[in-house]
């Protein structure tokens, strides 16, 4: 592997290197899902396969294969291979809980985030709802009503309120950034 | 959101969440967008000022 030199403004010299083999490959599998548009539940070719394929040994496919299961992306099942998995908000939310921890008010600095994405879920809900959603968001505003002296379970409501919001806006990625700075 | 409770609680607003979400839900039922939008500022800009009454 080729190493790469680094000159920093104190003229120390720093030694990189370059990308190892098993993030090369994730990155590869990645392009690959994509580019094969697979989704949930399909299966990625075997290790031994993606190690001919790749002309590399079985430990870096399986780092490989790692790091993609760390990133939400594949789940490993003994006997079955890599399978790919439905996207969640489960990294965003990891995102925005360590991110906090930078800033000085983070609690502040989350809802200034919060209020665009917020706005502008009531706009697309207003434009998109169903009758189904009409029907949770009057569910949860009446358990609200009669909850009223209960403290966490207004809480709890609350988030579901805005949360059910962001499901009629039927946009999925506007309701995983949603819930995920709700619950980070 | 605790805090906010607690706030709201101190000031004898208990109901002030629901009657927010009572006027969003009207707007987005009626399809206005722009009154959805305008009460959703509106209820989170309340929310930032509570959060800033707190020590």
């Amino acid at each position: 592997m080729q190493n790469q030199s680094v000159k920093t403004n104190s003229s120390m010299r720093v030694d990189l290197k370059r990308e190892t083999l098993p993030a090369q490959i994730s990155k590869h599998l990645l392009q690959h899902i994509t580019d094969q548009n697979m989704k949930p539940g399909d299966l990625l070719p075997s290790a031994t396969n993606l190690a001919t394929e790749f002309g590399v040994s079985h430990p870096v496919i399986r780092e490989a294969l790692q790091s993609l299961s760390a990133l939400g992306v594949i789940t490993v099942l003994k006997g079955k291979g890599a399978i790919i998995k439905s996207v969640d908000d489960e990294s965003l939310r990891i995102f925005f809980q360590r991110v906090q921890q930078t800033e000085a008010n983070p609690i502040v600095s989350l809802m200034e985030v919060r209020i665009p994405l917020e706005i502008q879920s009531a706009t697309l809900a207003a434009q998109r709802h169903t009758h189904e959603d009409i029907w949770t968001l009057e569910n949860i505003i009446t358990e609200m009503s009669q909850s009223l002296e209960n403290a966490s379970r207004t809480i709890a409501l609350d988030t579901e309120f805005h949360l059910a919001i962001s499901q009629a806006t039927h946009n999925r990625i506007l309701l995983y950034l949603i819930n995920s700075t709700r619950n980070a | 959101m605790i805090a906010v409770r607690e706030k709201r609680e101190e000031k004898a607003q208990i109901g002030e969440e629901q009657r927010w979400h009572e006027t969003i839900l009207k707007e987005i039922k009626e399809g206005s967008a722009e009154g959805a939008s305008a009460a959703m500022k509106a209820h989170l800009n309340e929310v930032v000022s509570l959060l800033n009454q707190i020590d």
